[in-house]
């Protein structure tokens, strides 16, 4: 090597700048030659001025004021996110505009209003088919109905015999014990004779069934003519 | 603070805390202030450069992998807009600017902290006067070698040359400082 190839390694004069082999070549040539000795010699005094100048260190003038600065100038700004926050920040971005809002806002009123409309229908509807069962239910003019005479004592005292001196066979059946009078033969039965007979038949048997009583019984079921009456005579 | 520390920093401000991003800056900050004060010679310019460099590490820090170190990194970004401005010579233009109006460098002294003040300033004055006719290369590789004391793997790293173009930029720095010493003082004395 030559001298200005020892001066290259001369100022690489910090440590680990110069390899072993190297640093061997170098001290050698620096025995023997009086120049790059010298040279060696200024350059470990300009590494002594260096290190002083190393040790002082500058001041940030005001380190609150700066971090401000750069809080204050990234503040309005995102890091880089994650892929789904990049995903949620671009629908919130993209849901947030106004337009969207406003398409929001339509669209929650038309649901409002459908469900209001579909709410006042279903009123109306229910409405409607309380109107027409009421209707089905209330007995129409010359409409057949039946009213049920359930009696203990009858069905005890086999009341078929005993009840066809004053019921026409056809304006009566038997159902689970229940009598089941046509509503047309009602009101014949429900005439003065018919009464007495009654009255009668029920004396013959030893129920005192008073006068009173069987007008208020008979009165009653011409009223309620669309109900099922339950007419209990074993109770008198 | 220590590594993991700074890692869990570093992971919060990935995920977008700004809190803890203002941690990082309070812990670097002045590293980064002195590496650009060094290269640029100008408070002003250092504290622009250095804000600078801590937005783009926000909007960057997304890409930064935790197996480096973050200095490198930091100094790596602070170094580029340093060379940046060097290159642009805006410094430059404005020193001639003020110079040619007669006007003090370093603005109106503050009277809040004039140590401070001078030390920076009897800092810079050295740091000029020995780096003034190096390129800016050789003026990069110089300070962050022997005035940062990077190794010079990190020096090639944050600089972005190969180690032997450190090496060689560094020789050549350190043979116009020791020229520039030679001339000022007699380092036979010193």
């Amino acid at each position: 090597m030559k001298c200005a190839d020892y001066e290259r390694l001369i100022h690489l004069s910090r440590p680990g700048e110069r390899n072993e082999r190297e640093e061997e070549e170098l001290a050698r040539h620096l025995r023997v030659c009086g120049r790059c000795a010298q040279l060696h010699l200024e350059m470990g005094r300009t590494d002594d001025y260096i290190d002083g100048l190393r040790s002082l260190k500058p001041a940030l003038p005001h380190p609150d004021l700066l971090t401000d600065r750069i809080l204050a100038a990234i503040a309005p700004r995102q890091a880089t996110p994650s892929r789904a926050r990049a995903l949620f920040e671009m629908l919130h971005a993209l849901l947030m505009r106004p337009s969207v809002r406003h398409a929001y806002a339509a669209a929650v009123s038309v649901a409002v209003a459908l469900f209001l409309y579909e709410q006042v229908s279903l009123v109306k509807s229910l409405h409607r088919l309380e109107q027409r069962m009421e209707e089905s239910v209330r007995p129409r003019a010359g409409a057949a109905v039946t009213y049920t005479l359930d009696s203990h004592t009858l069905r005890r005292t086999g009341a078929l015999e005993l009840l066809r001196p004053i019921l026409d066979p056809g304006d009566y059946r038997l159902r689970n014990g229940d009598l089941l009078v046509r509503k047309e033969s009602i009101e014949a039965y429900t005439s003065k004779a018919s009464l007495q007979r009654l009255r009668s038949l029920a004396s013959a048997y030893g129920i005192d069934v008073p006068e009173a009583r069987i007008e208020a019984l008979l009165d009653e079921l011409k009223g309620a003519a669309s109900v099922q009456l339950r007419l209990d005579m074993e109770g008198g | 603070m220590n590594d993991q520390d700074i890692q869990d920093i570093l992971l919060r401000s990935q995920n977008g805390d700004s809190i803890a991003f203002g941690t990082l800056v309070s812990r670097y900050q002045s590293y980064a202030f002195g590496l650009a004060l060094r290269l640029l010679h100008d408070e002003h310019d250092a504290e622009d450069v250095v804000q600078d460099a801590f937005i783009r590490v926000w909007n960057h820090i997304g890409e930064f992998k935790p197996e480096n170190r973050f200095t490198t990194w930091l100094y790596a970004i602070v170094s580029n807009l340093c060379m940046d401005r060097l290159r642009r010579g805006t410094r430059w233009r404005k020193l001639l600017a003020r110079e040619s109006e007669g006007l003090d460098p370093e603005g109106v002294p503050d009277v809040e902290r004039p140590e401070e003040i001078h030390a920076n300033r009897e800092l810079v004055r050295i740091i000029k006067q020995l780096v003034l006719h190096l390129s800016p290369k050789q003026r990069l590789v110089f300070v962050l070698r022997d005035l940062e004391d990077c190794s010079v793997q990190e020096t090639s790293a944050i600089s972005g040359m190969s180690e032997g173009a450190v090496k060689s930029n560094l020789c050549h720095a350190r043979r116009h400082i020791r020229e520039m010493l030679a001339m000022t003082y007699d380092l036979k004395e010193l």
